[in-house]
């Protein structure tokens, strides 16, 4: 038995007598003193010993064991999961033709995805404009070979598996947002394959910059369960920036490639790897399979799934807007402070509509009945009433998660999720919030927005009028 | 039930040790009970494949035309 040498071994170095400490539970009566090494070994050694004593009890041991061992060696590779929501969503909506949905083409989606972007083990980001490509700059594969993967660390201590070690729980490995604990959360985790990002400095309809991404991962999101990240360092932190970025490309590619799927001729393939797998087989004839019809047919095709690509990719890399001088007054908290909170208290009821949906009272009571896109994305799409548990029943079987109106903030917690600088008010009022009912404010004027911003940061504080 | 203090004490040798039927039936539930929640926590699997010989070709497809 391995213990028992083992426990052996350690009595032998420690140079004690191996005659004293007899290995059965039935044996003779030990010695030692209570205090001494001796006991030690021994009381270590009768712990394990009888806990495994019973002869039954090892051979149930090792059944579960190998039970165990099979569990856990056989397990199918982690795959990402096909947009199920986006696919029912398709079907229901009438210019979807449901002979166009169905299995085998649903399997051109998932191997031309593949093709491109790869699985969770082992992705992919295509460079195919040789070494000028901009996708080098948007995304390393170096980054995703350490972000994505199984979790492990090699004896450097490089840590590699970093996406679902710190972020499938909750984004899930697709990065749908519905991992184990997602039902769980509220608000629901971000689901990246929407291409959308709540708290960023680029405009509404831009992809975030790596600076608002990695500003998130290191804050977190104060007043959702998102935590921090600070305590990895600075390449894991950009490994799961470029990780990000791939999941929300992968995703919009997607969502993209679901889309022409639904409004294909019934004859028609996404992409025609029949044909492709007929032209290996019997080449070099070229009459076999079609011809140069469908080869021309099959090379439209691959063109246009590689500009879908190019499309996801070139929407990245957008620069934030800018943020005019933060103005001495701000901090200053003099008179003129509080003249630019009473324009923002009539702004914020007035021109610029707040009250709408903050309330009048800045308590996020204004409305309740708002969506956000994620959830308008089925619902609208399906043209569902999102209250109809009934009617939403297939697409939660498909993976949505149960409708949740969104609530507007409640300016009075000073609970800010996009941070709580000067320059982070300024942008959430100026540029909105993507995928909710928070507009941008192309109608206000710079002190506008400074004057918005003295008021919400005067709000818990403000005095009884 | 096991008397662990006693278990423990290796001056008090003339015990039978062994653990009870109903020990060694807890820590088997347990063990079993360890083995299913690791089965059930696994990673979510696709509801479509991918097809190997498919992008395999698709990839060589890709990747060996110009593109501009």
């Amino acid at each position: 038995m391995g213990m028992r040498r083992r426990i052996q071994a350690a009595l032998r170095r420690e140079g004690l007598p191996l005659e004293r400490f007899p290995f059965s539970c039935s044996g003779t009566r030990q010695s030692s003193g209570r205090n001494s090494g001796e006991f030690r070994y021994v009381r270590c050694y009768r712990f394990v010993e009888c806990a495994l004593v019973g002869r039954s009890m090892r051979v149930l041991a090792s059944i579960l064991c190998l039970v165990l061992l099979f569990a856990t060696g056989c397990s199918d590779p982690a795959q990402f999961r096909l947009n199920e929501v986006e696919l029912l969503k398709l079907q229901y909506q009438q210019q979807a033709k449901q002979e166009a949905l169905d299995a085998e083409r649903a399997q051109d989606v998932v191997d031309a995805l593949t093709a491109l972007f790869g699985t969770p083990d082992h992705p992919r980001f295509p460079y195919l404009l040789g070494d000028s490509d901009p996708a080098r700059d948007l995304v390393q594969l170096e980054n995703l070979n350490k972000a994505a993967g199984a979790v492990s660390s090699n004896r450097s201590g490089e840590h590699r598996g970093l996406y679902r070690e710190h972020c499938a729980q909750c984004h899930g490995i697709t990065g749908n947002g519905s991992g184990p604990t997602s039902g769980f959360l509220n608000p629901y985790p971000r689901d990246f394959r929407l291409g959308k990002f709540k708290y960023k400095s680029t405009k509404l309809g831009q992809r975030p910059t790596d600076d608002d991404l990695w500003r998130v991962i290191v804050n977190g999101i104060p007043g959702t369960a998102m935590p921090s990240f600070r305590t990895l360092n600075e390449s894991e932190i950009v490994a799961l920036i470029d990780y990000v970025k791939y999941l929300t490309i992968r995703g919009r590619v997607e969502y993209k490639l679901l889309a022409e799927l639904a409004v294909l001729a019934p004859d028609e393939r996404l992409i025609d790897l029949d044909w492709r797998r007929v032209q290996t087989e019997f080449q070099p004839d070229p009459e076999v399979g079609g011809g140069d019809a469908r080869r021309d047919s099959y090379d439209d095709q691959l063109a246009a799934l590689v500009e879908t690509y190019f499309d996801e990719v070139n929407l990245w890399s957008r620069p934030p807007t800018k943020v005019p001088e933060i103005p001495d007054w701000l901090s200053q908290r003099d008179s003129v402070f509080r003249d630019r909170v009473n324009e923002g208290r009539v702004l914020f009821s007035g021109k610029a509509n707040c009250a709408m949906c903050h309330g009048f009272t800045g308590l996020g009571d204004g409305q309740t009945e708002n969506y956000d896109d994620w959830t308008n994305q089925w619902v609208k799409g399906a043209n569902l009433d999102p209250r109809d548990a009934q009617a939403c029943a297939p697409f939660l079987d498909a993976g949505a998660f149960p409708p949740r109106a969104i609530r507007p903030r409640n300016l009075r917690l000073r609970v800010y999720r996009g941070g709580d600088r000067y320059v982070d008010l300024y942008r959430r009022i100026a540029n909105g919030i993507e995928g909710t009912g928070m507009p941008d404010s192309t109608a206000l004027s710079e002190q506008e927005i400074w004057s918005l911003v003295a008021y919400v940061l005067n709000l818990p504080y403000e005095e009884a009028q | 039930m096991l008397d662990r203090s006693r278990c423990l004490n290796p001056a008090d040798s003339t015990l039978d040790l062994a653990p009870s039927p109903s020990v060694r039936l807890r820590v088997a539930a347990i063990l079993l009970g360890c083995l299913i929640g690791a089965g059930c926590t696994g990673q979510p699997t696709a509801t479509t494949q991918p097809d190997p010989a498919n992008v395999d070709l698709l990839i060589k497809d890709i990747e060996n035309r110009p593109w501009e």
